[in-house]
């Protein structure tokens, strides 16, 4: 088992300097079958490779742990199982017992990503999905649907038509629930179907879902959320790990427009010129960015009207950023200022208290 | 001097293939590098015309590489093709294993840009460089393939180069085409001695670390003022390419990009519209001045450039 570390953590001599919290870190699983995209997917989010040089990459034979430490939201252990039907081996799912030998099924995982290649055929997913089944019914048995969801990202999508990822999402979801049924668990694990692709943004959205779900602290972060959102009559705001552009929270509110991509964007935008201007991969709590943007509501398409993202560094490694009109901006920073202390105030505290907790 | 007389055609050669068409829609058409691949070949010659700052208008020859093809360049349309221009840019595939065939062709089509246009300027593109895997291995075939490249020309005395051939290492995914595209769009403005005194004024009255000029539409770099040194020599294209990426983003959403302003304890950046052509870059790390001084100087080099320097259809 190698143990690889991204982020900002102290290193001593390339281990990880946490052994003790280690084992309290959630736990996410990622499986299926050889060159499904698994080691890409992880190196694209959390070691910030380029999609493209994932060409490169040799299959993956060893079970590979990393600790994600970037910020206090985004923190757990994602172990990767190749794809590799070696005998014994954890992906060896008629093999449950070689899995549980390994310990990854217990409290501690969270989730299972189950990564599938959308450009191989129905038949070999549907092979695939029929061995995670067996898999879901060992958690079910040993009484952990409650805690592991299993989470199946249909990958390699970024030529697909929408109209083609509903379908494949769609299949995916009848065969899931026939093999579920057939095992006698229907609707008994939590199981739910994302489609992604390393090439866009759809990766960094469906692995932030499958976080977000894992992280105990999301309801008073959406609260807080809420709360400046609603002072300064804002459209959306989003919470960010700057380390992997994972999306930690949003406010409740429905919004019809797609910020959520932008607003990743935007991250890039900031760490790229900072890493120019600035003092490189270092943190800068004053962070703070606008980007202008015209657009057309999507309510009312002939109106044309000016909206700001607006980005500031709320703790380390964590970003706030918030899409507001540009007639809710203007005249009004103090106000704007002043929610945004309370509510970095509010999320410290939360840092705290989870920090305290652990001691 | 008037652009009248100034060949401005620009050919765009090499091989079937090796990338053209690709780099051109990726810069001129919005393009994102993914999209590439659903390019078709190019028959015969696409020709296009692109307006960019002041005078200067593109015509740009993407000429379909195909071997009947460019047999016909060289045959029946030589003078058509290799009259009245500008910039020869010669596209080399990094991967092909035929170089000797490839440097062939170069050497005929040189030669007969040399017979029928003396003043052109020559750029070769080493493309595809990202499918070499190491960037040391990148780096020692460039070299290699550079050296070839200035043999062939070694042959051909004829050519009033200003200089020497330019060859770049490119790749569609990343900035090295923001590079080499840049180059060759700063080698063919008129007047551009003049726009960067203009610009290190401007940078002076701002007290700036730096001041630079996108082209609006390519944000390709046209020219800069750095009155601090910098440790990042390949800055520029970057921010050509974080930007232009983030510019087709919005347009996903059905939103465009207006300005950016982004301030941490170390500097402040501001990417506004400038010209009616342009954008302007102004990079700050004095803390004492504030953002809303630098918008007016931002506002008042607007007027400035818009009347004399970047205007479009006078002559200076
Ligand atoms: N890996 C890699 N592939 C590239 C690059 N640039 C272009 N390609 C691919 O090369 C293929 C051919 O590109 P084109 O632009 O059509 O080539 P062309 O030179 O215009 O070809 P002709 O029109 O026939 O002369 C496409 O599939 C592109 O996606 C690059 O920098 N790297
Ligand atoms: N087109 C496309 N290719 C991908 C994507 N993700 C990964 N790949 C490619 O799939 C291949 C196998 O990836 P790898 O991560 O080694 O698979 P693993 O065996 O599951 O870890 C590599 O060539 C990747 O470049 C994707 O989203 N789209
Ligand atoms: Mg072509």
């Amino acid at each position: 088992v190698s143990t690889q570390s991204t982020g900002e953590r102290p290193r001593v001599n390339g281990t990880v300097l946490m052994a003790e919290t280690q084992k309290e870190l959630p736990r996410i699983l990622l499986m299926g079958p050889p060159r499904a995209g698994k080691t890409s997917l992880r190196k694209v989010i959390f070691n910030k490779m380029a999609p493209q040089e994932t060409i490169f990459m040799e299959p993956n034979t060893q079970v590979t742990k990393t600790c994600i430490a970037n910020s206090a939201f985004v923190e757990l252990e994602l172990v990767e199982l190749p794809g590799t039907g070696m005998i014994g081996f954890p992906n060896d799912f008629y093999n449950v017992k070689a899995f549980e030998d390994a310990k990854f099924l217990d409290q501690r995982t969270g989730a299972i990503i189950f990564v599938l290649d959308s450009q191989e055929s129905e038949d070999s997913w549907r092979e695939e999905i029929k061995k995670m089944c067996i898999l879901a019914k060992k958690v079910h048995d040993d009484g952990l649907s409650k805690s592991i969801s299993f989470e199946v990202f249909l990958h390699k999508t970024e030529n697909m038509q929408d109209e083609k990822k509903t379908e494949i999402q769609r299949i995916v979801n009848t065969v899931i629930s026939e093999n579920l049924d057939d095992a006698g668990i229907g609707g008994a694990v939590q199981c739910s179907c994302h489609v992604t692709s390393i090439y866009d943004q759809t990766v960094f959205e469906s692995f932030s879902k499958v976080a977000r779900k894992l992280l105990p602290e999301e309801g008073i972060l959406e609260n807080l959320l809420d709360t400046m959102v609603n002072s300064c009559r804002m459209v959306k705001a989003y919470m960010f790990d700057m380390v992997s552009k994972m999306c930690v929270a949003s406010d409740s509110c429905i919004c019809l427009e797609r910020h959520n991509e932008l607003c990743s964007d935007m991250i890039d935008i900031v760490i790229d010129f900072s890493a120019i201007y600035g003092s490189g991969d270092q943190f800068d709590p004053e962070s703070f960015s606008i980007i202008k943007l015209d657009t057309k509501s999507a309510a009312n398409k002939s109106r044309q009207n000016t909206v700001l993202l607006y980005l500031r560094a709320v703790a380390k490694n964590v970003a706030l950023v918030c899409v507001i009109e540009q007639e809710a901006y203007d005249g009004k920073m103090g106000l704007i200022d002043y929610n945004f202390t309370q509510f970095r105030e509010g999320v410290e505290e939360l840092i705290r208290a989870k920090e305290s907790e652990r001691e | 001097p008037s652009m009248a007389n100034v060949p401005n055609k620009v050919l765009l050669m090499g091989k079937h293939n090796t990338g053209k068409t690709s780099m051109r829609s990726i810069i001129f058409a919005d393009y994102i590098a993914r999209d590439t691949r659903r390019l078709g070949p190019t028959i015969d010659v696409d020709y296009s015309m692109v307006r960019f700052v002041g005078d200067l208008v593109l015509n740009l020859w993407d000429c379909g590489g195909q071997d009947n093809f460019m047999e016909s360049y060289l045959k029946t349309q030589r003078e058509h093709i290799f009259k009245h221009v500008g910039v020869l840019i010669y596209v080399f595939d990094v991967q092909s294993s035929e170089i000797e065939d490839d440097m062939q062709k170069f050497e005929e089509c040189i030669q007969a840009v040399a017979e029928n246009s003396d003043t052109c300027k020559v750029f070769c593109l080493i493309h595809k460089m990202d499918t070499i895997q190491l960037e040391s291995d990148r780096e020692a075939r460039f070299r290699d393939h550079r050296a070839r490249i200035m043999e062939s020309i070694g042959k051909f005395e004829i050519i009033d180069r200003g200089g020497a051939v330019t060859c770049f290492r490119t790749s569609i995914w990343d900035e090295t085409l923001y590079k080499a595209w840049s180059s060759i769009v700063y080698s063919l403005i008129p007047n551009i001695k003049m726009l960067e005194e203009q610009l290190q004024c401007f940078a002076n009255i701002c007290e700036a670390d730096e001041v630079v000029l996108f082209e609006k539409k390519t944000f390709l770099v046209l020219v800069h003022a750095t009155m601090r040194e910098h440790k990042d020599v390949h800055r520029f294209e970057k921010i050509s390419n974080f930007i232009k990426q983030f510019k087709l983003s919005c347009s996903k959403s059905s939103s465009k990009f207006a300005s950016l302003e982004l301030r941490n304890s170390q500097f402040t950046a501001f990417v506004e519209n400038f010209t009616s052509n342009t954008y302007v870059m102004v990079v700050m790390s004095d803390p004492d001045i504030e953002a809303a001084a630098t918008r007016i100087n931002i506002n008042a080099g607007r007027q400035h450039f818009e009347r004399n320097s970047l205007a479009s259809g006078e002559i200076h």
